[in-house]
């Protein structure tokens, strides 16, 4: 029971950060309290908010970036 | 036992009351809620009634489980005849009325026949009164609740009507609280029809639990894994309006009504600047989520607000300002609208504004503009008192389209005369399948797998969808498939059913989280806290049995095949914004027919979508109406 629980807490641990690109569904961790990061799969470049310290979200994309 | 709430018939013609006991038969049928809601309105009503007429009844419920010890069981169903599409009328509210109508004594309460003057229903401990409501007439929603608090109390819970439903408009909603709304279906207009402003309730009756020990270490560990997913922390955090990040931001939302699916440069609206204008979050009876906001803009305060605002006045009708999200927030609960359809009808005109089929002669003036937000305040509340051009959008898509000719219906995004959230589906075929077959109209809480916006893997997939019945066929993960979605789409209704039937919360459902609940979690609720012994699979076909009532309803009132069909827009305008993998895109209609024979299939309707006679066999219906309450 204690080492399913250990393992539970280390995998979110591990997912810390974690978000999901919109353009190509690659998951990738952002760096904490950064507020903007690249999909290292396909280059696609986000907005990121913090729900709190360990939640990240993606806010949106570089507007100027998107064709209208 | 636990189950003994009881219905209350009201008989606004005669003055007459009547309380009966909800037998049995009827919960393992039906369990509660909205399943038995269909029930009484498939037995007390006819087809081809006049839904503003005597002879419809306005059904409000508590779900099973209401004031028990299972979280976010505070749910508030109404049923009628819908003024707006003449098919099933069905709504649901969160806030603190149905546990309150619950400690009251009742699950259900039928309002039929039409009172002479206004008046307002009093439900305490057992009894129901019919109270001269008057002096109520014409207050806002919130007004007509402070004051009967006043009067009654300020532990009364109070359901009401606003200026809207006074007026019949035909999208008027019913409220709790500051914004707990039954929005969809214009059931507002039904209670204005019968002249009753309120429905005040206050109990103090125990609610019995069958085994509450065992329920309440249930509950605590299913909130514990609630509260702990993604899901839960966001939604505490920003509410629904969350979903905005990932919609507009892929391009799946209808911009100036249908034009186009995304609006760009988004960031005035994002969620993230509710924290400008928040003191803090609120949530319904029992729920550990909160995903609402107390807010003050303006010098009022209101709440909210929700993914629907963003949509009604944001980028449905090209604004981009938060404060004009806010206030168009405020104005619906206010005047008790439908802030779905008053978004979408006013996207609608700005349209036909935009192509010269209104002008400034129709509109007495008023530039319906692109963006205008004085224009859509305005319009709100030309809607509500049905003034100028407000008069015929009042009446709903088909009916104003009818007002205006000139072709104008084929650019409202509607099925079966109900307005479609402000979402675009043309690169998603399960949700347009799901908007197009919905029983009340085009509808996004009745089916709707938003989890197919994930892109979860086929065994996660198979995991959630192959209990407790199996689909045989192939799923997949891409949003854009056509495979597999009829049954994703069959899946979620029959959890929203059941859902709807317990009274809980749908956003602790598997509807925008995967990891939430499902029905093996409905059947111990129902077990532990009201002895009622379902297993998953029963939870299953009682879901089964009430849709298939409602659609009984609708073939009644000889909605068929081809009114599970979407706008031809969505096959023949490809869509021009959003990333890469939805841009271009349309429905593709031979596909489309190709799913909706399949959902057809699986669900045991023949090819016109009705229920065949082994499937009302199977299911107990084949001798509806029985009457039985």
């Amino acid at each position: 029971m204690a080492k399913k629980a250990a393992n539970k807490e280390q995998k979110a641990s591990d997912r810390i950060g974690e978000v999901r690109c919109l353009n190509c569904f690659h998951r990738y961790k952002v760096p904490p309290k950064a507020d903007r990061f690249v999909c290292p799969e396909c280059g696609w470049e986000w907005r990121v908010s913090w729900v709190n310290p360990k939640l990240a979200k993606v806010r949106g994309p570089m507007w100027n970036k998107m064709e209208s | 036992m636990a189950l003994n709430r009881k219905l209350g018939i009201v008989d606004l013609s005669t003055g007459e009351i009547e309380i009966k006991p909800i037998p049995l038969e009827l919960r393992e049928k039906f369990i509660g809620g909205r399943g038995l809601d269909m029930y009484l309105l498939y037995n007390y009503t006819e087809p081809g009634i006049d839904a503003l007429g005597p002879d419809n009844v306005a059904i409000i419920s508590a779900g099973a489980l209401s004031a028990t010890l299972s979280s976010a069981s505070a749910r508030t169903h109404v049923a009628a005849k819908s003024p707006l599409t003449g098919a099933v009328g069905s709504t649901n509210m969160g806030g603190f009325f149905a546990p309150e109508m619950t400690w009251a004594g009742f699950h259900h309460l039928m309002l039929k026949g039409q009172a002479e003057a206004p008046v307002y229903i009093w439900v305490n401990d057992g009894k129901i009164e019919i109270r001269d409501g008057s002096h109520l007439w014409g207050l806002s929603t919130r007004d007509t609740q402070n004051t009967l608090q006043e009067e009654l109390g300020p532990e009364v819970q109070v359901m009401c009507i606003g200026p809207a439903g006074e007026n019949l408009v035909r999208y008027a909603n019913v409220m709790n609280g500051m914004k707990n709304a039954g929005g969809r279906s214009g059931l507002g207009a039904v209670l204005g029809s019968k002249k009753v402003k309120a429905v005040a309730v206050r109990g103090t009756m125990d609610v019995e639990i069958r085994y509450p020990e065992e329920a309440m270490e249930y509950d605590y560990e299913v909130m514990k894994h609630i509260s702990g997913t993604k899901f839960a922390q966001i939604m505490g955090k920003y509410g629904t309006m969350f979903i905005q990040s990932v919609t507009n931001s892929t391009g799946l939302v209808r911009t100036q009504n249908f034009q186009y699916n995304q609006l760009l440069d988004a960031e005035p609206i994002e969620c993230e600047h509710i924290e400008d204008y928040t003191f803090g979050t609120v949530g319904c009876f029992g729920c550990i989520i909160h995903c609402r906001h107390r807010y003050l803009v303006d010098g009022i305060y209101d709440e909210g607000p929700e993914y629907t605002a963003q949509g009604a006045f944001g980028w449905e009708v090209g604004c981009n300002d938060f404060e004009t999200v806010l206030m168009g927030n405020h104005l619906v609960n206010h005047w008790g609208l439908d802030i779905l359809e008053t978004g979408s009808m006013m996207a609608w005109a700005m349209e036909l504004y935009e192509k010269g089929i209104i002008t400034d002669k129709d509109t007495g003036g008023l530039k319906l503009e692109w963006g205008n937000e004085e224009v859509v305040l305005e319009l709100i509340r030309q809607i509500a008192f049905r003034e100028g051009i407000g008069d015929i959008l009042a009446e709903g898509p088909k009916r104003a389209a009818a007002k205006i000719g000139k072709d104008s219906l084929k650019y409202n995004i509607q099925v079966k005369g109900m307005s479609n959230l402000h979402s675009d589906e043309r690169p998603t075929p399960a949700l347009a399948l799901g908007i197009a077959t919905g029983t009340r109209g085009s509808d996004h809480l009745r089916s709707r797998p938003a989890i197919d916006l994930y892109h979860l893997p086929v065994p996660v997939l198979e995991k959630v969808y192959n209990n407790p019945v199996e689909y045989k066929g192939k799923y997949t993960s891409d949003y854009r498939d056509y495979e597999g979605k009829p049954w994703q789409v069959i899946w979620h209704e029959m959890m929203y059913m059941a859902i709807d039937c317990a009274g809980v919360c749908k956003y602790h459902c598997t509807f925008l989280s995967p990891n939430l609940m499902k029905f093996e979690h409905i059947s111990k609720f129902l077990h532990y806290n009201v002895g009622l012994e379902l297993s998953p699979r029963d939870v299953w076909d009682v879901a089964e049995r009430s849709y298939n009532i409602e659609r009984m309803f609708n073939a009644r009132e000889s909605f068929t095949r081809k009114d599970d069909m979407l706008s031809d827009r969505y096959f023949d305008e490809p869509t021009k914004r959003g990333l890469a993998i939805v841009r271009g895109r349309t429905l593709d209609r031979e596909k489309f027919d190709g799913m909706l024979d399949e959902y057809y299939e699986l669900h045991g309707w023949d090819e016109d979508g009705v229920p065949t006679k082994e499937t009302l066999e199977r299911l107990g219906l084949d001798e509806e109406p029985s009457h039985l309450l």
